[in-house]
């Protein structure tokens, strides 16, 4: 059976905490997302940034949990940044009104 | 809501099927992915792959997240576009599907966590909505390539509606395009002609076609006959209809006072629309031909209750009677209660019969007509007769002061209380005002008739000797009985006066004929006779004289008189023991019955001519004498003629029911002989009886 796969490496830059992601965020995988994030959260750098540029899909959960995650990093005073986003999510960000509520780097 | 236009059916050349069940599994929206981008690529739609994803997910995962059942998936794709439905098997209603809110800020803390799947399905898709299936719901979205011709507009980006929608969208899906045969069986679908009541297996029929061809999970079909009853549902297929969905609603093409409506549960097919109206159109030709034939078989039932109430008051020639049967007649047909109040001359109404359907009601009835004031029922009534013009009665006591008037006449008021459960219609309104018409003639009516009576029975009165004399020796005795129609005057008459010479002349006589013109020639007879003989004319001259003044001035009646003048011997007084002599001329007239003392009975006395036929008369005289204790009888054909069925009482048994009554006293013959012939037959009398006994009391 297909199930949605994603992978999730971390990297320490300077003040950046970066995750690299790479497949589907769905209902099944946004949790793994949320996991990694919150123990990232326990000693909080800076920055987080969530490099989506492998991002194959994402869906209404994977915006929802972002914007959980986002909340989140910023109660701890730290700052939750996406990039690499692509087109099709851009847009979804626009549509749903999320694009100027979540920190997104333009590359 | 409006139909689309859907693409034109595909009829399968290009078309791309999947179907799969899969679990409420979280790994399920990814295997619906995966279906989903194997279809496009089959079918060539590449470029639609995002959007397709997106939103099949987002259906998936509302699927495995609120029903938890295995969920059905269906993807079909043409040239044009493709359709995904997630159906699941969850009982009950399907949840509210919401499209969440766009957001609006920038603070991360006021934005919510969910909700935006349906809003994203929303945007993207060309079309979408839900479909009730027997085993569940489902949710369906269509996306058409951005090329394709028939892409409806969509709402803007930044102004997606925030409304709870379930599918005001229609999709065009080959599963759902009505084949030509199933059209054709629509339009031939006909109420059965001969059923009693073919409406609703005709309204169930054409529903179900329509929500089968179209994939509508549920239909009702609603008709208010407006007969008080309310709306009253007529057809009714699939599930239960939400009042709170979005549904296909067509009001039927009906005239007052029904009214009615179709509708549809939203189905996946843009031919729901254009289906319910055609339906709607049919269906509203046949409850159209409903409604007249049941108006006319209204109608035609008033008017026979009309034609049966008619009747009826025509009946009854008694006043108190009919004003008694009217509120029978009007309760509980037109109305709950019914009061007829009479009025006099001066205009003041009295209750004169009163009515309710529920028996119970008449004390409170009756309280509520007896009250005074300025918004009482009677007040009501009396403006009502007043003007001669129908009023409303007021709350509490809703209905209709209707005037009773015939001939000009203010006879009073009919007062109808409302029906319990609806209002009358205009119809009955009418009806209203011809019974209160036609009771009002038949009130007159037995008014003239009672009229007329006690005119009769005056005029009769006039013509019979109040008292008859009380001569020493001599016993006269009469009794006489009017017709069983009172109104009528009969013609019969009889007569005891003094002759001149001490004598006395017993009259007894018949004019044909009844009533007033009758009447009249009674008085005359009598009259001419009284006169005559006072002036001291023979009995014979005084017969020709009448006779002559009855062919001039009879128009064409006649009479038949017996005369007997009776006295004394010549010069004998009366005194006990002696004779009576009798000369006694008959003018058409039947015989006396003489009875002797020792109980003989023989009719007595020879025929002469009736008066008032011919010029000239013969009238013979018969001389009898009556020894002390015998009786002559006279009578008229009042007696012989009374009926049993075809037969007659006669003259034999008037001899034979006269013998036993010897040596009884005038009084007791006449009585006893009245009754005889009363009591002969159970017929009242169709002619008038009159029966008078000479009696010779000597000794």
């Amino acid at each position: 059976m297909d199930r949605a796969e994603l992978s999730i490496t971390l990297h320490r830059l300077g003040d950046e905490v970066v995750l690299r992601l790479a497949g589907e965020i769905d209902m099944m995988t946004a949790a793994q997302l949320s996991t990694v994030v919150n123990e990232v959260l326990t000693e909080p750098p800076p920055r987080i940034v969530l490099d989506l540029a492998a991002v194959t899909f994402c869906d209404s959960q994977g915006l929802g949990t972002l914007v959980v995650l986002s909340r989140k990093t910023s109660h701890s005073q730290s700052l939750l940044v996406l990039t690499n986003v692509a087109e099709f999510l851009r847009r979804v960000l626009a549509i749903t009104g999320l694009r100027s509520a979540l920190m997104i780097r333009d590359d | 809501m409006s139909a689309e236009r859907g693409p034109a059916p595909t009829g399968g050349r290009d078309e791309h099927v999947r179907r799969v069940r899969l679990p409420a599994d979280p790994r399920t929206p990814a295997a619906a992915r995966a279906l989903v981008r194997s279809l496009l690529a089959e079918a060539d739609l590449a470029e639609l792959t995002n959007e397709a994803l997106l939103l099949t997910t987002e259906l998936s995962t509302n699927a495995v997240e609120h029903a938890r059942t295995d969920l059905d998936l269906e993807v079909v794709a043409d040239r044009r576009g493709l359709t995904v439905t997630v159906s699941d098997f969850a009982r009950g209603p399907v949840e509210e599907l919401t499209i969440g809110v766009r957001n609006e800020g920038s603070d991360i803390a006021d934005i919510a966590e969910r909700g935006r799947g349906l809003l994203l399905v929303d945007h993207f898709a060309s079309r979408w909505g839900t479909t009730y299936l027997p085993a569940g719901k489902g949710v369906w979205f269509r996306l058409d390539r951005p090329d394709s011709l028939d892409r409806p507009g969509r709402s803007p980006v930044n102004g997606a509606p925030a409304a709870a929608v379930t599918g005001d969208q229609a999709a065009s899906e080959g599963s759902f395009t009505p084949s030509a045969a199933a059209m054709s069986e629509l339009m031939q679908t006909a109420p059965d002609p001969y059923a009693e009541n073919s409406l609703p297996d005709f309204a169930t029929s054409l529903l179900t076609r329509v929500a089968e061809m179209v994939g509508a999970a549920g239909g009702q079909v609603r008709l208010d006959r407006g007969d008080g009853q309310g709306p009253q549902l007529l057809a009714r297929y699939g599930r239960q209809l939400r009042i709170d969905h979005d549904l296909v609603r067509v009001p039927l093409t009906v005239h007052r006072p029904y009214v009615g409506e179709l509708e549809l549960d939203a189905a996946p097919s843009a031919y729901a629309q254009p289906l319910a109206v055609l339906m709607a159109e049919r269906l509203s030709l046949h409850l159209e031909n409903d409604r007249l034939r049941r108006a006319d078989l209204r109608r035609q039932a008033w008017l026979t209750f009309l034609a049966e109430a008619s009747e009826l008051l025509a009946q009854s020639l008694d006043v108190e009677l009919t004003m008694a049967l009217i509120p029978q007649l009007v309760v509980p047909r037109l109305g709950q209660w019914c009061a007829v109040h009479t009025s006099d001359e001066w205009g003041r109404l009295r209750l004169a019969a009163a009515s309710h359907a529920d028996e119970s009601m008449l004390p409170q009835l009756h309280a509520v007509l007896a009250e005074t004031g300025p918004d009482s029922v009677q007040s009501r009534l009396r403006e009502a007769s007043r003007n001669g013009t129908q009023l409303p009665l007021g709350a509490p006591t809703e209905g209709f002061a209707v005037p009773l008037i015939a001939r000009g006449q203010r006879l009073g008021t009919l007062a109808v209380g409302r029906h319990q459960r609806h209002r009358h219609d205009p119809d009955e309104v009418a009806v209203l005002e011809d019974v209160a018409r036609r009771a009002a003639l038949a009130i007159e009516n037995a008014r003239i008739h009672a009229e007329r009576r006690r005119v009769a029975q005056a005029l009769q009165q006039s013509l019979l000797p109040p008292a008859l004399p009380v001569v020493e020796g001599i016993g006269f005795a009469a009794e006489y009985v009017p017709t069983g129609d009172d109104a009528d005057v009969g013609g019969d008459f009889y007569d005891v006066l003094p002759l001149p010479d001490g004598q006395w002349l017993v009259v007894i006589g018949d004019v044909s004929g009844k009533g007033v013109q009758a009447a009249t020639l009674t008085g005359l007879v009598r009259n001419v006779i009284r006169t005559l003989i006072g002036d001291g004319k023979p009995l014979s001259e005084t017969l020709i004289r009448l006779n002559e003044t009855l062919v001039e001035r009879g128009g064409g009646r006649y009479c038949t008189l017996a005369l007997a003048a009776v006295g004394p011997g010549a010069g004998d007084p009366l005194e006990a023991g002696n004779q009576l002599e009798v000369s006694l001329h008959l003018a058409g007239h039947d015989r006396p019955v003489l009875l002797t003392a020792a109980g003989t009975a023989r009719f007595v006395g020879t025929g002469g001519t009736a008066l008032g036929l011919l010029d000239s008369i013969s009238s013979p005289a018969t001389e009898l004498t009556l020894d002390p204790g015998e009786a002559l009888i006279f009578y008229t054909d009042g007696v012989t003629e009374r009926r049993r069925g075809r037969e007659l009482f006669g003259v034999d048994r008037l001899r034979e029911a006269a013998a036993p009554l010897a040596g009884y006293s005038a009084d007791v013959v006449a009585a006893r002989l009245r009754s005889t012939a009363l009591g002969f037959s159970t017929e009242t009398p169709r002619d008038d009886i009159a029966i008078l006994v000479l009696r010779n009391d000597g000794g």
